[in-house]
């Protein structure tokens, strides 16, 4: 493991408990990144293909699903998902009305799907998360309330420019 | 209760107005059902006879499953002349209920044979937004959506030229509210609410029958859109115990079931309580007590730095760990 994949200065926001903003600044990116150490607890590891291949569609629910399992999205979502005016979408989950609509991930942000085989208990322990995925982009779900702008999601990418603006070295 | 014709949802989100199938006797019901996208309400109208145009007609509406936990409510109107008031009469039309389901698709055959003479009209509710109705942050209930589609039906047969001149409308619910509620509505018409109306005025009669095939069609030719489901439902009603197992037997841990299901129908939650996962909806955080301090806030050191609203109101946090 060598230094230059520890960042210099991290940033995490926390959008959700499973959506989190990451600003990293690091000296300089190694052609391939294998791991990536966020902190002194978390290892990344990035060795999987980030590539267009990999690509996943995302949708975030306005609700916890108590449990942690694959879904039959392809089956008992998707295929009921309706394009209606102004970009907003329709859906239904466990007979509740949704609203969604897309969000695209920011330039200069990427989005990655990570997943952690087995959590620990204890705090202070090394977790390793690995790649499984990305996304250019994802559909936000609210119940009975159309999108916009001021939903609390779609507001936080505000942040992202004042982050920018904020943290950005001068030139 | 029924004071107002609330709106669900905008208008052109859920209703489909079926122009591909024309439903000239029961068998076309198939493939009527078939092109029905079940997630939204589909609205299908018979041709309107020349002669509902020229002379004063009556006008029966009647529903078809209000009670079962699977499958469509079908709201059904049907019209004639009141001079060929007697028609439903010789056709058969009596009470829905005392017909079998093969006497009541014969009467549904002859009503549309005598498509010259008697007009009629449907609106297949679909089980998802009857669910979504009951599961909004204002419910819309059963009485709203059985109100609105009674409504609405008969807005459209006059619209499109019918000439209403007496309504007779089956209720389950009080009479007399909803009789004036419909007065209001159609000041020009004579609106006569009853209850069992459907065993009393055969115009009700077959109103109710082309709204009782048709809900028993749909759930013939149920197209589920989740894989492979077994069609083993019986009759959808609760106390059904083909019903009952098909939904033991279809609980998706996390989507719960298949759309046909009224999610919001008490046995199918209570189902979902017992063999699905769990489901948190996202509260509306509450605003703490806004503009009111407690004295002790003066006494103690000093608070923790409070987060500033910007990041509040974007539900953002600063954090050090995934």
């Amino acid at each position: 493991m060598s230094d230059h994949n520890v960042p210099q200065k991290l940033l995490i926001r926390r959008l959700t408990k499973r959506l989190k903003l990451v600003r990293v600044w690091i000296k300089r990116i190694p052609a391939e990144i294998e791991y990536f150490r966020l902190n002194m607890a978390i290892l990344l590891h990035m060795s999987c293909d980030l590539s267009e291949n990999k690509q996943r569609i995302l949708h975030l629910m306005p609700c916890k699903i108590c449990g942690d399992k694959s879904a039959n999205v392809s089956t008992y979502f998707t295929p009921y998902i309706c394009k209606r005016d102004n970009e907003v979408y329709t859906s239904s989950f466990r007979g509740r009305p949704l609203y969604g609509k897309k969000i695209t991930v920011p330039s200069g942000y990427k989005g990655i799907i990570f997943v952690e085989h087995k959590k620990s208990e204890i705090g202070n322990v090394k977790r390793n998360l690995y790649v499984t995925g990305t996304f250019p982009h994802f559909t936000y779900w609210n119940y009975d309330k159309l999108p916009t702008k001021n939903d609390a999601l779609a507001a936080a990418m505000d942040w992202i420019d004042i982050a920018e603006a904020l943290h950005s070295t001068e030139s | 209760m029924m004071d107002e014709i609330k709106e669900t949802i905008p208008e052109s989100w859920v209703k489909i107005y079926e122009t591909n199938v024309n439903i000239t006797w029961k068998e076309d019901l198939a493939s009527f059902f078939k092109s029905w996208d079940h997630d939204v309400n589909k609205v299908y109208t018979s041709d309107i006879p020349q002669i509902c145009k020229e002379q004063p007609c009556q006008l029966g509406i009647d529903e078809a499953g209000r009670g079962p936990t699977l499958g469509p409510m079908v709201y059904g109107i049907a019209y004639i002349p009141l001079s060929e008031k007697y028609l439903p009469v010789d056709l058969g039309c009596a009470d829905s209920k005392v017909l079998t389901e093969e006497q009541r698709e014969k009467i549904f055959n002859k009503i549309c044979q005598h498509r010259k003479k008697i007009g009629w009209a449907v609106e297949v509710i679909s089980p998802n937004i009857i669910a979504n109705s009951m599961y909004r942050r204002v419910k819309f209930s059963l009485n709203d959506i059985s109100m609105k589609s009674a409504v609405e039906l008969t807005q459209l047969a006059i619209k499109r030229g019918v000439n209403v001149a007496e309504l007779y409308v089956d209720t389950v619910g009080r009479p007399e509210a909803y009789q004036a509620k419909l007065k209001k509505l159609f000041p020009n018409l004579k609106v006569i609410v009853a209850k069992k109306a459907d065993s009393i005025y055969p115009i009700v009669s077959a109103a109710s029958i082309c709204a009782k095939v048709l809900r028993d069609n749909s759930l013939k030719n149920w197209q589920f859109r989740e894989g492979t489901i077994s069609s083993m439902y019986g009759s959808g009603y609760p106390n059904d115990p083909d019903t009952k197992r098909w939904l033991f037997d279809n609980v998706d841990d996390i989507f719960g079931f298949p759309r046909i299901v009224r999610f919001s129908w008490s046995p199918a939650e209570r189902i979902l309580q017992s063999y699905a996962l769990s489901i948190e909806w996202e509260e509306v955080e509450q605003e703490e007590n806004r503009g009111e301090q407690k004295i002790s806030k003066f006494f103690t050191g000093s608070p923790q730095k409070k987060r500033h609203q910007f990041f509040i109101n974007r539900c953002l946090s600063s954090t050090s760990t995934f």
